[in-house]
């Protein structure tokens, strides 16, 4: 599943909460399909007064010990067909968590995520980000998200660099060209930046959407099958990435059937069967 | 006495209320008809002009009226169903548009017949005639698209989408092909110039018209349930049907 | 948009340009309207546009060869062909505007790109007028433009192919707002390009009325006046109205 170090192994990381992740607990519903709530890693924690985040330069107010659950989904459900996928599902995930959905083939992976992204309602139960229970295409949802298909959305015809300064312009309304060039070099395409993505790899095409999440200035993060057609390397790289948003207060939740390894981050497993 | 309309909102109580009704629109529609036909037939005197072939319009005006109007009956249930996203107004529009076909398809067939014994052709490009054309492939896309998508959900929501655009340009494109058909006039006189109406000619018409509208409801609640069987049948209630009883 | 939590947890509390408070992460400020969508989306798609030229040529060689079947099967006799004109030359601007319809959202859907625009805070609507707008430049305008060459082969005086152009200049536009509602009610259906005829078509009766009336009004010497304002109308009530039912069908087809 997911590998986290023990923590006895690690340095005390300077994002740390105070208080223990409250225990979920796990809903049976009768005739249906059953979810599997399992609490993967807490620990303990004590956290600054006030720190600044390098790249979000904003300072931030540590109020209380009981994190704020920011997305939450109460009792839902969700149909393909008529086959019921999953039923009775709640769960909240809180700043600074990461939640990963795991699960076989058809277990609906990939239609929570798209519940939780705003492109379909659930059969029933509602959605809520920041406490207010959200309709499909929701527009504070889409101002605050940063959804990774199970595509990575590049267009054939355009460069790397121009494919990742087109999706940053559509969801910030510009995008700066030395960061985007920065961006790519950070995910080792510096020098395939001119090429069009026609003749990129698949893991080429992936980490310039892992280009585009680094560069994205949004709170949640919702992937679908990140490690896909990823190496080594870029694996690495995607789990750095999550990590840091997760450190820096961000979400991020990730449907994969491959373990990710985030090490150092706070992570939950909700296990779809 | 208060009635819950909310109640019958879902599939499962609409279903056996659907179920009592059908009986007496089909009686009401089966009377009506008989009454209207014996009008049309034996009691309606012979046109000045057309002789005996003009019977025809009592079943072609009441077709060709009901065609127009259940199409916008069914972009009202259609809209229904995005407004208020129930499953049940989608399953109304489902159920219409085939009937809507067969009422365009009907004036169409009977207006051709009474266009050959009484102008000599079986089709005249008139107003109404090439309306009523474009009408029946507004249904049959409704109908096709309905048949394309595999979700239920997705097919509501898309054919509602259609029948609302397809409702708004219809009162468009009778517009525009009657003005095209006035610039054309030419030779052919109107094909639906009907004559000059005796008042036992009109209700004559008006009683088959209200026929057909029984018998569109009747036929309309009968495919709901059937519609309703089919796409809720994961449901508890549907096994404990009677007629599904073995 | 957000009000200061003061309910527990960590709260990112950051200043925006209107002095509100809002989270960290979130786009704080409304960073476009219709416009700025339009924009993005016309840019992006003329460039991809431009960068599969040979795919605008072919669409461009389809109208010709179509304009070009009428008189192998009727008649080259110049009276005949002068009466069929305006008739073969706007039903062929249908069927290559139709032939093009297909690639609005099908690609979109294909590449995931589709769930990104929908999922941007850009508004919708103003993405799909976007696309329309690209698509029509690089499909109605080069077929409204080539018409009057086309014209000639059909014996029609000067008078009349004005006419023609500005017909086609205010009817292609209506028919790529019409067409888009129809490319995304059926986008990644199986049946695609010819349920999208059968649904599209019957809306498309009456541009392609008065667009030809108009021409044949001219050469009756009536004046097309009429018939050019009536297209401009329905130039005008599509613009407006036709992007709301496209982004309606696109949310559809993501559901």
């Amino acid at each position: 599943m997911i590998a986290t170090a023990p923590a006895a192994d690690r340095d005390p990381s300077p994002w740390r909460l105070d208080g223990e992740l409250p225990r979920l607990t796990s809903r049976k519903e009768a005739g249906g399909r059953t979810a599997i709530i399992a609490l993967f890693s807490k620990r303990k924690a004590v956290v600054p007064q006030t720190t600044m985040r390098p790249c979000m330069d904003v300072p931030i107010d540590h109020e209380s010990t009981r994190p704020m659950a920011m997305l939450e989904a109460q009792d839902i459900s969700a149909r393909r067909g008529l086959t019921r996928l999953f039923a009775g599902l709640s769960f909240t995930v809180q700043a600074g968590e990461a939640l990963v959905i795991t699960g076989a083939n058809g277990t609906g992976k990939t239609t929570l995520l798209r519940m939780l992204a705003g492109l379909s309602a659930p059969a029933s139960g509602t959605i809520s980000w920041r406490g207010q229970p959200l309709q499909p295409f929701d527009p504070t949802l889409r101002s605050a998200l940063a959804f990774a298909g199970h595509l990575p959305a590049l267009k054939d015809e355009l460069t790397a660099e121009e494919n990742l300064s087109s999706l940053v312009a559509l969801s910030e309304g510009d995008a700066d060209p030395e960061r985007v060039r920065a961006a790519l070099d950070e995910v080792a395409l510096g020098r395939q930046r001119h090429l069009p993505a026609r003749v990129l790899s698949q893991g080429q095409r992936r980490r310039i959407g892992l280009a585009r999440l680094a560069l994205l200035n949004r709170m949640l993060w919702l992937l679908d099958e990140p490690m896909t057609s990823l190496d080594a390397a870029g694996a690495a790289l995607l789990a750095r990435l999550i990590g840091e948003h997760v450190g820096h207060g961000g979400i991020a939740v990730a449907a994969t059937h491959t373990a990710i390894d985030l090490a150092d981050a706070r992570v939950r497993t909700l296990a779809l069967s | 006495m208060s009635i819950n309309w909310y109640k019958f909102a879902s599939p499962a109580s609409f279903y056996p209320l659907a179920g009592r009704l059908i009986p007496w629109f089909a009686m009401g529609a089966a009377v009506l008809g008989i009454v209207g036909a014996w009008i049309g037939l034996v009691i309606a005197p012979t046109d000045f002009q057309q002789g005996e072939a003009y019977r025809i319009i009592f079943i072609h005006v009441p077709a060709a009226w009901m065609s127009m109007f259940l199409y916008l009956v069914m972009a009202f249930w259609g809209a229904l169903a995005l407004g208020f996203n129930t499953r049940l107004s989608a399953m109304m529009a489902q159920a219409i548009a085939p009937t809507g076909a067969l009422m365009t398809f009907i004036a169409l067939c009977t207006g051709s017949l009474w266009g050959r014994p009484t102008w000599g052709t079986y089709w005249a490009w008139d107003a109404r005639m090439t309306s009523e054309l474009i009408l029946l492939f507004l249904y049959l896309g409704v109908i096709a698209l309905r048949n394309a998508i595999d979700d239920p959900r997705r097919a509501d929501r898309a054919c509602a989408v259609l029948s609302l655009v397809g409702a708004v340009n219809v009162p468009i494109i009778y517009f525009s092909v009657k003005w095209w058909n006035t610039l054309h006039q030419g030779s052919s006189v109107s094909l639906t110039a009907a004559p000059r109406m005796a008042a036992i000619m009109l209700t004559g018409m008006l009683i088959m018209s209200i026929a057909a509208w029984l018998y569109a409801i009747a036929v309309v609640l009968m495919r709901v349930r059937a519609i309703i069987v089919e796409r809720e049948r994961g449901s508890a209630w549907i096994a404990q049907l009677p007629e599904l009883a073995r | 948009m957000t009000d200061a939590r003061t309910v527990g947890g960590a709260v990112y509390v950051a200043k925006d340009r209107f002095g509100a408070t809002s989270a960290t992460h979130d786009v704080a400020e409304h960073h476009g309207g219709v416009l700025a969508a339009m924009a993005w989306a016309t840019k992006r798609d003329l460039k991809l546009a431009i960068r599969s030229r040979s795919e605008l040529g072919v669409q461009l060689l389809f109208y010709v060869i179509v304009v070009s079947l009428f008189p192998l099967a009727t008649t080259p006799e110049r009276t005949l062909l002068a009466t069929m004109g305006p008739g073969v030359l706007w039903v062929a601007a249908l069927l290559a505007s139709l032939l093009s319809l297909q690639r609005l959202f099908a690609s979109e859907l294909a590449d995931g790109a589709l769930e990104q625009i929908a999922l941007s805070p850009f508004p919708l609507e103003g993405l799909v007028s976007g696309k329309i707008l690209a698509h029509w430049l690089t499909t109605g305008l080069p077929v409204a433009l080539l018409a009057p060459v086309l014209g000639i082969q059909y014996a029609m005086d000067a008078e009349s192919l004005i006419v023609l152009v500005l017909a086609l200049l205010l009817g292609t536009p209506v028919l790529s707002l019409l067409g888009a509602i129809g490319a995304a009610l059926t986008v990644g259906l199986r049946a695609g390009s010819s349920l999208l005829a059968l649904l599209i078509l019957p809306l498309y009766v009456p541009v392609l009325i008065f667009g030809a009336g108009a021409v044949d009004a001219a050469r009756a010497g009536l004046g097309a006046g009429a018939n050019l304002s009536l297209l401009g109308a329905a130039l005008l009530v599509s613009a407006v109205g036709a992007p709301f039912a496209a982004a309606a069908a696109v949310r559809i087809a993501l559901d």
